[in-house]
């Protein structure tokens, strides 16, 4: 069961971790999100999620990455200045992140999943669609006013920002 | 399904997760930051996905979904926030910011 795509998609979500933790470059770290990104995209697709894949392909990859994009070039290149970075605390961050990794290997080494038997039905985009509208419905209708508010709030803190 | 296929996805959310903790912790610029918080989110989303594989009521996707919602939201607010922070304190760096809020 172990395809090559398995491989593929690790190596992609390695390729852009890395860059992100080893790049001191804003616009660097920014595609390497969008690369991390499309990996987890593929994960989705390889656990039969196909919605979550397209939603996080949709908004992430193409939404959250072009607006840092924007915020990078809106912030640092307004003086000219480059858009490195700089970092700190690397000793603290590594041990402090090295210890979070082991201890989450720790609790998968040590926890007994069973034989876990996917359940998934096979219409599942229908059935998430239905409950959206059924089980859900109070929550989806929230989650769309609260993104509409999001996006009236943000407009206006960002126009306030330039009319001085 | 075997044993290996189902730390495989567990490992790669941790590892998502434990990078957005370093990059959060060690770089001194806020979008990096953003960036840093939002592998870390990325990693509750794949494990939101991984064990709802195992629930036929599909509410783990609906939450997942829900999540990446709630962050876009996030990640729009708080550029706001840093745009007005930059425009008013010329900073970009966190450690030369030392007051948030009106002058």
């Amino acid at each position: 069961m172990i395809g090559i795509i398995h491989i593929f998609i690790s190596v992609l979500i390695l390729l852009g971790v890395s860059i992100i933790v080893l790049s001191n470059n804003i616009v660097h770290a920014a595609y390497a999100l969008a690369l991390t990104l499309v990996g987890v995209a593929g994960m989705y697709v390889l656990m039969n999620a196909e919605l979550l894949a397209v939603v996080q392909i949709l908004i992430y990859a193409g939404g959250v990455v072009i607006l840092l994009a924007f915020g990078v070039m809106l912030t640092n290149r307004l003086r000219g200045e480059k858009v490195v970075t700089d970092s700190g605390n690397k000793w603290i961050g590594a041990i402090i992140s090295i210890v979070i990794f082991l201890g989450f290997a720790y609790l998968i080494q040590s926890t007994d999943f069973g034989a876990g038997e996917i359940r998934t039905p096979s219409d599942q985009i229908q059935q998430i669609g239905i409950a959206f509208l059924t089980k859900h419905l109070l929550a989806f209708e929230l989650i769309a006013f609260i993104l509409l508010v999001a996006l009236v709030g943000a407009a206006y803190l960002a126009k306030m920002s330039s009319d001085e | 399904m075997n044993e290996w296929m189902s730390t495989y996805y567990l490992y790669l959310a941790a590892l998502l997760f434990s990078s957005g903790v370093f990059v959060v912790i060690t770089k001194k610029n806020l979008i990096f930051i953003l960036i840093g918080v939002e592998l870390m989110l990325n990693a509750g989303n794949v494990l939101l996905a991984f064990f709802s594989r195992f629930d036929s009521s599909l509410n783990g996707q609906i939450f997942a979904i829900f999540s990446v919602v709630l962050t876009v939201c996030e990640v729009s607010i708080a550029l706001a926030i840093l745009l007005n922070i930059y425009k008013k304190q010329r900073v970009s760096n966190l450690e030369e910011l030392q007051e948030v809020g009106n002058e």
